[in-house]
């Protein structure tokens, strides 16, 4: 479980980040810190492992103040998957797979083989293990990234635009992908987008941030779009604006749903 | 005077006597190399920590600048007539010489590793140690030896006046040629200073080459 207690971080220039958020997160579910740009989101997600020290409140896990931990101990029992990869460039896949296992004092034969294991899971072909990150595609380059992030077997998995940087049909494979892996291995996750679709699909729970880290609305993705709080969540799930509003209409016996601009947007299962 | 040169050049003693070229070169490098140890030995801490923290960094901005504009000569005139004749002279005016290179190529080596590699290190939970010697250090260090080289090859051009206060060195054979109008072992000594740095800047040239770590887009 993840808790922020009333966390403000303000800059020295003065510039609020976040002011007095509180939140829960339960344990083996996954929520989406969503917003535009400015929403302290991943400001927010970075107080998790004590990249970002918030100036007051605190932040708990397993209801123990982190402020209190060791970064350094605390980051390598916390996965943290970023928008740019943030892979080591000049290491081997499985080596950066295997980073966090070495740091840990796992044997060398052993994270290895750990790491191999790892790509199987996310999905990557065992064959690129010897490649180096420029020599994969954007979304290899996630999929190892979030391998990474698993690799020591973390409850707790940071998630920061991970897919941000991929094109659509591919953001959409790996947004599945991580669907599926979660099924498997239910971690706590925050997950941080400023895509809203991406949002409902990974959180069990989704937290529509406004600036300044003021919570817009933060619930399951169902209440968001039928019982919007206000015209801000609406806008922002799509349902003010009937954009996710679909029409039913029987076409040859079948019954099709088209979406706000009349094209069909798929067939009703009765 | 082309012959003349090379038939001194050529010269069984000239070359291995107790004050032959050979000789003259061993020495050449051994003060090239005391300068460039003990230049290397303040200069990278200090850039790495510059370069590591991104403190301080106008400060040795300003110390490179400021250092970089002293003339060597007037430097070693100072030092010798403080320290006497002898190596420390030279030395001591070769290591301000080298300095600058050695710490401009060391932070600037730290400074080109990109931002999010070491967010996503230090995000991995690696120690700052572990994020300089295993991260910002293997991808900045063709800088880093970038400025040991042209340390290596300015500490190497100006050794010559090392001669200038009493020492040896190939310098020695300029100042014995401008005593003694002596054109063709100046000649000699000039040739002999220019095939050496052409020598070691094309070894370094290879170093810097084979420190480039793998899986990094080649830039050159």
């Amino acid at each position: 479980m993840i808790s922020f207690d009333n966390v403000t971080k303000e800059y020295p220039d003065g510039t609020v980040a976040v002011r007095e958020f509180s939140h829960r997160i339960d344990s083996r579910t996954a929520c989406a810190f969503v917003g535009t740009s400015g929403s302290g989101k991943t400001t927010l997600l970075r107080m998790v492992n004590r990249m970002v020290d918030p100036t007051s409140g605190s932040v708990l896990v397993d209801g123990e103040d982190v402020a209190a931990m060791d970064p350094v101990k605390l980051r390598r029992r916390i996965g943290y998957v970023m928008q740019a990869s943030g892979l080591l460039p000049h290491r081997t896949v499985q080596h950066n797979i295997a980073t966090v296992l070495l740091l840990n004092g796992m044997d060398r034969r052993q994270a290895r083989s750990r790491a191999l294991e790892m790509m199987e899971l996310v999905g990557l072909d065992t064959s690129l293990a010897e490649r180096y990150p420029a020599q994969l595609s954007g979304g290899q380059q996630q999929r190892v990234g979030v391998a990474r992030a698993l690799a020591p077997d973390p409850n707790i998995l940071l998630m920061d635009e991970p897919f941000g940087a991929v094109d659509p049909i591919v953001r959409r494979e790996l947004q599945h992908e991580m669907t599926r892996i979660q099924s498997e291995l239910a971690k706590t996750i925050i997950f941080v987008t400023h895509d809203i679709d991406e949002a409902m699909l990974i959180g069990d729970s989704v937290v529509l941030l406004r600036t300044g880290g003021q919570i817009a609305q933060a619930g399951p993705p169902e209440e968001l779009l039928t019982n919007p709080a206000d015209a801000f969540t609406a806008d922002f799930v799509g349902g003010g604006s009937h954009e996710r509003e679909l029409t039913a209409k029987t076409v040859n016996g079948r019954t099709l749903l088209f979406d706000a601009d009349g094209k069909p947007a798929g067939v009703l299962r009765g | 005077m082309i012959t003349e040169t090379l038939t001194w050049l050529t010269d069984p003693i000239n070359v291995t006597g107790p004050t032959g070229w050979l000789q003259l070169i061993g020495q050449h490098l051994m003060y090239t190399i005391i300068t460039l140890a003990i230049a290397a030995a303040i200069a990278l801490p200090i850039g790495l920590y510059v370069g590591h923290t991104g403190r301080l960094r106008s400060a040795a901005v300003l110390a490179t600048g400021l250092t970089r504009a002293l003339p060597t000569l007037g430097l070693l005139t100072l030092f010798a007539l403080l320290a006497g004749i002898g190596l420390v002279a030279p030395v001591i005016a070769l290591v301000v010489l080298a300095v600058p290179s050695i710490l401009a190529g060391a932070y600037s080596g730290l400074e080109s590793v990109p931002r999010s590699t070491i967010d996503g290190a230090r995000a991995q939970g690696m120690t700052e140690m572990q994020i300089l010697t295993q991260v910002e250090v293997p991808l900045g260090i063709e800088l880093i030896i970038g400025g040991l080289r042209s340390a290596f090859m300015q500490v190497l051009a100006t050794a010559m006046l090392a001669a200038y206060v009493g020492n040896g060195g190939l310098g020695k054979l300029i100042f014995l040629g401008m005593k003694t109008e002596d054109y063709p072992v100046m000649l000699a000594g000039s040739l002999l200073v220019i095939v050496l740095a052409i020598l070691c800047d094309v070894i370094l040239a290879l170093v810097q080459r084979a420190a480039r770590p793998k899986g990094i887009a080649r830039t050159a």
